[in-house]
């Protein structure tokens, strides 16, 4: 089996693709001292396997509800808008002249671009 | 029964990574949104019950700490049930029929004890897992519990509600949201259920009473709320066309938490303005499905260079993944058709919910053992854990394989429709006005 050059290149691309990405991860991550980031990416260039599990492993998840909210932009307006008028910090005016605004906007611009 | 600190640190990242692997796992996306992030002190989160044994999961990974779970007593029968449910944090609560003074102290007082030392707990207050998307008969324990709480001096409690939505609780890899509403402050409230001079425990009917009035007032605005599961549906598709409407990219996905917070919205609408959404919205995903397309598709653009360079793009990545998909393939396909046959059992949706996962756990875990311990007597140790990481990513190459294969075929399909009629493209985008228009209406 290992005379096959399938079996590396099907083991070797993932694993390479994998530890490049281990590299990224640690260089982006946010409230990470530098000190820690050096560390991680030396033991990742020395131990590449080992180095990226142990990596992997200790790598805390991020709040889910920070992943969701990062991924919104003007479709979150609304909601917030919603929340706003339900807790009573806008009045029902307030909200149906925000709603339209929001609303008018955005259907007039969609209806620009299927013509 | 349960130690002094049931979660001490180590213990409560260990719990919440696990149950974030199991829920990664599991579902597709799971999207969380949090009105606010309490996290110190006494808390009192009250979901809707919808998927059995999937739902505490879910809480844990979508809650800024880590909950304890009521649960009923009877499940600590069981031997090696118990010691993970102990190990856990679970709380057991006796339910017996509640009778007589004093009774609420015996079936409570596990979780007056954990409010008591600034935990935060968890309860399903509908008691039972539902198979319609709305809420049920709220049970007055959750009143009681922190009503008990307060009365034997914990100070600060506050309740939490939670909605869970599941787009399909039966089939793996679906999407889920998790909505977590604003706290109510108790200490703060206590006026509203408790009239000055009484007492203000769990014996105070008229009390428990408001108090549950207002816990499941809470749980609809936050949890799927419909009248049946056509309207669930019209409605959910709704918002998420409302939502893409006003996203400056037509082709990045909707957050399903804002989709199903605005689909709960509408959901509160009154009957005769829900039937007209519910109308325009069938009639508009009718037109889609007759030619093989849905909303995001159809705003994506259908026509065009943009459209065949995506295919192209979408070709070439099928092509790139496909012998990663084969060897996902070839390690997955067992423990995926005995999960299909799970599947095929004729049981409720609920239970479904429950058991599909574990069984997912199961069969998955038994075919990757085998592959890692073939693995670990070819390759070793460090071969090993090379394949612990590399197995994921193979499963993964299997599954964006397939979507994307799906995503071209449907293309393919629609293309195929479009130059045999040419009018049904303005057909759509008039049915798609329509709905605009009736659903900002009744916003």
């Amino acid at each position: 089996m290992g005379d096959s050059w399938l079996v590396p290149f099907v083991v070797a691309v993932p694993a390479y693709l994998l530890i490049g990405y281990t590299i990224f991860d640690i260089v982006r991550r946010p409230n990470f001292a530098i000190i820690r980031k050096g560390v991680w990416i030396i033991a990742v260039v020395i131990l590449p396997v080992v180095g990226t599990f142990l990596y992997l492993l200790a790598r805390p998840f991020e709040d889910p509800a920070h992943v969701t909210l990062r991924g919104n932009d003007g479709a979150h307006a609304i909601v917030d808008l919603l929340a706003q008028h339900a807790s009573g910090s806008i009045s029902d005016d307030e909200f149906n002249s925000a709603k339209h605004r929001v609303f008018g906007d955005a259907v007039a611009a969609h209806r620009a671009r299927s013509r | 029964m349960t130690d002094d600190l049931p979660h001490p640190r180590r213990r409560e990242r260990f719990i919440s990574k696990l149950a974030g692997l199991l829920v990664r796992g599991v579902y597709r996306r799971v999207d969380v949104y949090r009105a606010d992030d309490v996290a110190v002190g006494p808390q009192l989160s009250v979901s809707n019950h919808f998927g059995g044994f999937a739902d505490p999961l879910l809480l844990i990974y979508a809650m800024p700490r880590v909950p304890r779970i009521v649960a009923r007593d009877v499940i600590w029968k069981y031997p090696v049930v118990r010691s993970i449910m102990n190990w856990a944090g679970a709380i057991p609560v006796h339910k017996a029929e509640d009778r007589g003074p004093g009774s609420n102290d015996v079936m409570f007082r596990s979780a007056y004890e954990a409010l008591n030392s600034g935990s935060h707990v968890v309860i399903f207050p509908e008691g039972i897992t539902r198979d319609e998307p709305s809420i049920g008969r709220v049970k007055t324990g959750a009143a009681r519990i922190v009503l008990g709480a307060r009365a034997t001096g914990t100070e600060g409690i506050r309740i939490t509600p939670a909605g869970i939505h599941y787009e399909d609780k039966a089939s793996l890899r679906s999407d889920v949201s998790v909505l977590i509403g604003s706290s109510i402050d108790l200490d703060a409230t206590i006026g509203d259920y408790v009239a000055p001079g009484d007492d203000a425990g769990p014996d105070n009917r008229a009390a428990v009473r408001s108090l549950t009035e207002v816990i499941e007032t809470e749980i609809r605005r936050v949890a799927p709320d419909f009248a049946d599961w056509r309207e669930a549906r019209a409605l959910t598709a709704g918002a998420e066309i409302l939502l893409r409407t006003l996203s400056d990219d037509p082709r990045k996905p909707i957050t399903t938490a804002d989709r199903d917070a605005l689909a709960g919205h509408l959901g509160r609408k009154p009957p005769e303005e829900k039937a007209k959404a519910v109308a325009a919205v069938d009639l508009y995903t009718d037109q889609l499905a007759s030619l093989g397309l849905d909303d995001g598709r159809l705003l994506s653009g259908l026509t065009g260079s943009r459209f065949v360079w995506r295919s192209i793009g979408l070709l070439l990545l099928a092509v790139m993944l496909l012998p990663f998909a084969v060897v996902g393939a070839l390690i997955n396909w067992i423990p995926f058709l005995l999960v299909k046959a799970v599947g095929l059992l004729r049981v409720a949706p609920a239970v479904h919910s429950t058991i599909k996962p574990l069984a997912a756990i199961f069969f998955f875990g038994i075919a990757w053992g085998l592959a890692l311990w073939g693995v670990f007597q070819e390759w070793g140790t460090r071969g090993t854990l090379l394949a612990v990481m590399l197995l994921p990513l193979y499963l993964g190459a299997v599954i964006v394989f397939l979507e994307t294969a799906q995503t071209l075929w449907a293309s393919f399909r629609t293309w195929r429709h479009l130059h045999r009629a040419r009018t049904s493209e303005d057909v759509i985008e008039s049915a798609r006005h329509e709905v605009l228009d009736v659903l900002v209406e009744a916003l």
